[in-house]
Formats: structure tokens, C-alpha cells, sequence
């Protein structure tokens, strides 16, 4: 296990094998064939099933058990709660899923790094958790549910997986994995701005301070993320410098 | 140097069960380790996966096999885990897909040279063809759905341009069965090449046939779902050469045979220390599977397996660049079409092939979209643009994505 990638023999580009590269490019013109059939390109086939598709999930309405708006629902200002509700999901999907990229990469970094830096990282994780119950709390409030899973949780979660794929292979680089939790800090940065201006607008009002406080938690887990890369990415001596003397 | 079939025991079967920690071993490097290394897992794979199908069939219809066989195909499967958990995660499935188009297009080329039977290798050259352009549909979907580049996966061994049209593929049913060898006159390298390339394209069926509905893209569902079903009429090209004469414990044995065959070719070639010594304690276990097996084939039918395999082995399948080769037969070929068990030109295609297409491609043709005017470029079509002298979209073919 490594911090940053080290050099070696890499076979994917064609100057790995100059000969056989040569080779597979001589000759080719005398093998090219004009297509058989031109009736359909690539992007009208795709238009006529993205006319035809309908949705992939839809909203879980807030309903009690007799089916009756919930008292909670009627509280919001403006009429149409789906979108509230749809974005609750996601943010309780993406913390939720942020615990469970926290703790891959602490199991990593247990064996790398200093304690300090687990001790951050464990922190962080926490607080992924606590973001996690205050969506969660919020959503049960409102009357959702908040086990459900919404359209955007389930596009979030398709989102993540690689990520999830990077951080959970032990044969990647913490400098990758460190990548990889920025693009989740990213994304999760910006959206819970985006949840903060929605919760506003429907006059939750006792909620918008809980969710900036979740907010300036996620601003120093991306700026600890930014300068960590930054440090593993830009520093002297890396092994993959100490590789090429 | 051949290896004997008879004179070593190898593992014996109570010793071959592995722990978790022993199945589950690294994967190869995707980038790193040489394209060779990953064709051969996913092919042993495939005849692990054969040798456990037949083998399930096989217990259904004989008793008193049914134990030995569970027992088989316990260590059969512990082997299939271990060879396919090979295969990292970092493999997309389009990724293993060009992986398993590249197993088909080199390992049946290289068959179909040392194919004894001059019918059989020219099945073999037939369906060589048809795989080799599923590689050119498949490279253009990674490129212009991925921005990927197939060659990262191909390393330069393989060529990505158009073979026998996908769309020309699909024929009926009764233009898939070909004729069989004759189980009392065939070479047994006649009968393991086979098994071997009946094998691979069963686990190419069933590879697509899953992979198939994890993409969202609908091309991409459309070309695996047309694709596969020529898988499927591959498998049943493939099924219908092995002479249906032979009784189970003869194909059994030929099973077993094969499978020692192959890991032997693999220890012998592999370039990964750590997988050729796979390939080494896989074979010690086959041995010993075929020790059982050859047992088990003495005590039911009372004959000597000697009478229908030899002591040494055939000389291995090669893995290398069979480029020329393809070249060649893509040049002399390309134009054959088969119509029941024989092989005609374009113009005496069946009528009944003719037709059974027509039905299939009536709203559209995936693998014919997927490729509009896509020429394989190393580092991806984009690659093309620097050639252009004015902006790319004012010179695009139709369907390019430049």
C-alpha cells in the first residue's frame, strides 16, 4: 500500500510496443468498410428513447398512514413539497453513503498515516453521521419517510459508485482516495447550499440553522481534503520522484 | 515438452479445497500486467464454468455419478471464483468485454491453425470472423460512450476494424449446426479445441447476457442484447461440432482432458510469476481430477481411457498476435456465408437466414448505429481531429463524433 502511485512497466499505450503498435496501424485503409445501413445515427436512436422513456423513480408522497397530507406537509410555505422531500432523500442517501467512504478511508490510513490525520478523518466521519441524523430528523418531521429512497438519493448513489470503488480497493494510492472524497466533498458542498436556499423558501426556518451548521463542517472537510491533495500531489518527495533516481 | 496425462496423479481432490483467503487472491493489473495474462484467465475461466454446466447435466441424468460429481464440481467451482476474482474491480464491464472479444478473436485464430480436421478449422475461421467485428462494435461504443480507448486494454495485440458485418450474422436456426467430428476417428486435439472454443463462447454468452442491463445507455443495451444472441448461436455453431455419439463418461473425461490441456498451456506461457504458480497447483489439481475421472470412466464402462486420449498431450494453443493470420482470413473469407452445415458464398445464403434477419433489424440496427463510420484510432476517435484542416464538425461522416 502506497501513498502515491510508483513508475513502472505500463502496457496500456501504444509506445509500450512500438512494433506491434506499427503493425496494427499499417495496412488498416485496404480493411475499411463503408457502413452497411446509415438510416439511424447514434443520437436519433437516443432521442427516440429518452421521448418514449418515462421516469425512472418517483417522489414517496408525505402522507400519513390514512393517506391524509401530513400535518407536517402543511406547515411548508408554497405548494409543491416534492421537490423538498426529493432533495431530503438525497442529502440523507449521500451522508449516509459519506460515513461509508470515511470509514474505508480510515481503515486505509490507519496503516499510513499519522494520528493526527486519522484523528481528523474519524471526526469528519462523525460528522457525516450527525448530518445524517439532522436530514433524517427533518424528513420524519415533515411527515416523509425518511427510509425511502428517493430519485435523487438513487441517482446520488449511482453517482458515488465509483468512488466508492476507488477508496474500497486496497491496491489504491491514499493520494486517490483523497481525490475521490473531494469529488463527494464537492458535490456535497454545493448541495447543501442548494438544500439550505430550498429549506428557506418553505419557511423552515428553525431548519436552515441546523443546516448551516452541517454546511460550515462541510466547508472544512473540503478545504482539509483540497490541501491534503494538494500536499500528497505537489510535495518533493513523492516515491514516484524518489522512483526515478 | 508434452505433458502425460497418465503417469502424474496430481492433487488429490481432499486436498484441493481452498479457503476464502486462498480464492480470493490480488487481482492482475489492468494496466500493468500483460494482455495475454488476462485473455488466459478469462478463458480457463470459461472452461472452469463448462466443466461445472456439463457436469450439472450429467448428474441429471446418471445416478450413480451424482456424488463424485458434486464432489467435482466443488473444486471446479473454488477454481472458477479464484480465476475470475482475478479480474479487478477497476475493469469496467465494457473493459472485460473487449477482454473476452480479444480471447475469442486469438484463441480461435490460433485453433484454427493447428486444427487437424480442414472442415473444422475452417468453422473455426468462420466464426473468427464474426467475433472479430463484435470487437470493432464494442471499441466504438467504449470510445463514443466512455471516451475510452480499447487498444489500453488490447495492447496493440489485436486489431480493431470491421470483420463480417454483426449484422450479416444472425442467421436461422438450422444454418447454425454444422457437422460433427467422428468420436472414433478424431484427433483428441480435434476433440479439446472444441470443447476449448465451445467453452470461451459459452462464458462470452453468459458474460453479456449479465453485463448487458447494467448500462443505462439504451445503445449500449441494444448492441449487447444483439450481440449476445449471436453468442448464442456461436455456442450452438460450437455445440454442434462435438459428435453427440459419445457417451457422458466420454465426454467427461474429454472435459477433464481439456481442462488439463489448457492449464498446462498456461503454466508454459504466463508471463505473471505469481499466476503462472496458479497455473501450476491448477494443473496439479486437474491432473488428480483426471485421475478420478479416468477411474470413475474404467469402472463404468470397462474400457481403457488410453483408447480415446493419448498419454502425451498435444502441443499447446499459442497465445500471441495472430494478426497476420486474421488478416489473411478476414481478406479470403469475409464474403462466406454458412447455410446448414456448409459454408457458401454471399449470393447462396438461405433464404430462411435472409428472412429471420430482417425480422430482428426492422426497428433499427444497434451494431450498425453504434459504428457509423468509426475508424479505431490509438488514444480514441479524437485523435483523428488533429489531422483536419478546418474545424472537425465541418468534415464529419455521418454518425462520426469528432
Amino acid at each position: 500500500m502506497k501513498e502515491t502511485s510508483s513508475l513502472g512497466l505500463n502496457k496500456t499505450g501504444i509506445k509500450t510496443s512500438p512494433l506491434l503498435s506499427k503493425q496494427m496501424v499499417t495496412g488498416m485503409e485496404e480493411f475499411r468498410k463503408m457502413p452497411l445501413d446509415e438510416s439511424i445515427t447514434a443520437n436519433e436512436f437516443r432521442q427516440a428513447y429518452i421521448s418514449e422513456s418515462g421516469e425512472a423513480a418517483k417522489v414517496p408522497a408525505p402522507a400519513t398512514a390514512k393517506g391524509a397530507i401530513s400535518s407536517g406537509m402543511q406547515m411548508l410555505k408554497g405548494n409543491d413539497p416534492r421537490i423538498l422531500i426529493d432533495k431530503l432523500g438525497e442529502r440523507i442517501a449521500f451522508e449516509r453513503t459519506g460515513v461509508r467512504l470515511y470509514d474505508a478511508l480510515i481503515t486505509k490510513c490507519e496503516l499510513l498515516d499519522t494520528e493526527e490525520t486519522v484523528s481528523r478523518l474519524r471526526t469528519f466521519r462523525e460528522e457525516e453521521a450527525h448530518h445524517f441524523e439532522i436530514v433524517r430528523d427533518v424528513m420524519e418531521k415533515l411527515g416523509g419517510d425518511s427510509t425511502a429512497m428517493t430519485p435523487c438519493a438513487n441517482t446520488a448513489g449511482v453517482a458515488s459508485m465509483g468512488l466508492l470503488q476507488v477508496i474500497s480497493d486496497p491496491r489504491t494510492t491514499v493520494a486517490q482516495c483523497v481525490q475521490a472524497i473531494l469529488i463527494a466533498e464537492l458535490a456535497d458542498n454545493d448541495a447543501w447550499d442548494l438544500l439550505i436556499q430550498l429549506a428557506d423558501e418553505a419557511g423552515l426556518a428553525e431548519q436552515v440553522k441546523q443546516f448551516q451548521i452541517a454546511k460550515d463542517n462541510e466547508d472544512t472537510h473540503l478545504e482539509f481534503m483540497r490541501e491534503w491533495l494538494k500536499e500528497l500531489t505537489l510535495r518533493k518527495d513523492t516515491e514516484a520522484e524518489q522512483g526515478r533516481h | 515438452m508434452a505433458l502425460d496425462l497418465f503417469s502424474h496423479k496430481g492433487f488429490s481432490l481432499e486436498k484441493q479445497l481452498m479457503s476464502w483467503k486462498e480464492m480470493v487472491m490480488e487481482p492482475i493489473s489492468k494496466t500493468d500486467d500483460d494482455a495475454f495474462t488476462r485473455v488466459r484467465i478469462i478463458l480457463m475461466n470459461g472452461i472452469e464454468l463448462e466443466s461445472i454446466k456439463f457436469s450439472h447435466s450429467c448428474a441429471r441424468m446418471n445416478k450413480p455419478l451424482q456424488r463424485p460429481l458434486a464432489m467435482l464440481r466443488r473444486i471446479d467451482q473454488q477454481q472458477a471464483t479464484t480465476i475470475n476474482w482475478l479480474l479487478g474491480a477497476d475493469h469496467s464491464p465494457l473493459e472485460t468485454t473487449i477482454a473476452y472479444e480479444q480471447v475469442a478473436i486469438e484463441v480461435t485464430a490460433a485453433v484454427a491453425q493447428t486444427e487437424p480436421d480442414p472442415y473444422l478449422a475452417q468453422v473455426y475461421r468462420y466464426g473468427l470472423l464474426e467475433d472479430f467485428d463484435h470487437m470493432y462494435r464494442y471499441s466504438a461504443l467504449m470510445d463514443r460512450l466512455e471516451g475510452k480507448d480499447s487498444n489500453n486494454i488490447l495492447q496493440s495485440y489485436t486489431d480493431v476494424i470491421v470483420g463480417r458485418p454483426t449484422m450479416e450474422e444472425h442467421r436461422s436456426p438450422e444454418d447454425e449446426l454444422r457437422n460433427p467430428y467422428d468420436r472414433k476417428k478424431a484427433a483428441p486435439l480435434t476433440k479439446m479445441h472444441a470443447l476449448t472454443i465451445m467453452a470461451a463462447e459459452q462464458q462470452t454468452w453468459n458474460y453479456y447476457m449479465n453485463i448487458g442491463p447494467l448500462f443505462s445507455d439504451p445503445l449500449a443495451r441494444q448492441l449487447y442484447a444483439e450481440i449476445a444472441h449471436i453468442e448464442e448461436q456461436h455456442v450452438t455453431q460450437y455445440e454442434s461440432i462435438i459428435d453427440p455419439e459419445e457417451t457422458w463418461l466420454e465426454k467427461l473425461l474429454m472435459h477433464k482432458a481439456t481442462e488439463v490441456y489448457n492449464y498446462y498451456g498456461c503454466m508454459q506461457q504466463e508471463s505473471n510469476p505469481r499466476i503462472k504458480a496458479l497455473w501450476e497447483k491448477f494443473l496439479d489439481f486437474e491432473l488428480g481430477q483426471f485421475s478420478t475421472v479416468a477411474n470413475l470412466f474404467k469402472e463404468t464402462e470397462r474400457r481403457d481411457p488410453q483408447e480415446i486420449l493419448p498419454a502425451s498431450l498435444p502441443e499447446p494453443i499459442h497465445f500471441k498476435s495472430q494478426r497476420e493470420f486474421v488478416r489473411q482470413t478476414l481478406q479470403n473469407e469475409i464474403n462466406l456465408r454458412a447455410k446448414g452445415p456448409n459454408f457458401v458464398s454471399l449470393e447462396e445464403e438461405s433464404e430462411a437466414s435472409k428472412i429471420y434477419r430482417q425480422r430482428l433489424h426492422k426497428d433499427g440496427i444497434p451494431s450498425e448505429i453504434v459504428a457509423l463510420n468509426y475508424i479505431h484510432t490509438p488514444g480514441g476517435e479524437l485523435n483523428l481531429r488533429k489531422n483536419m484542416p478546418q474545424k472537425p464538425s465541418q468534415n464529419l461522416s455521418k454518425g462520426a463524433r469528432l
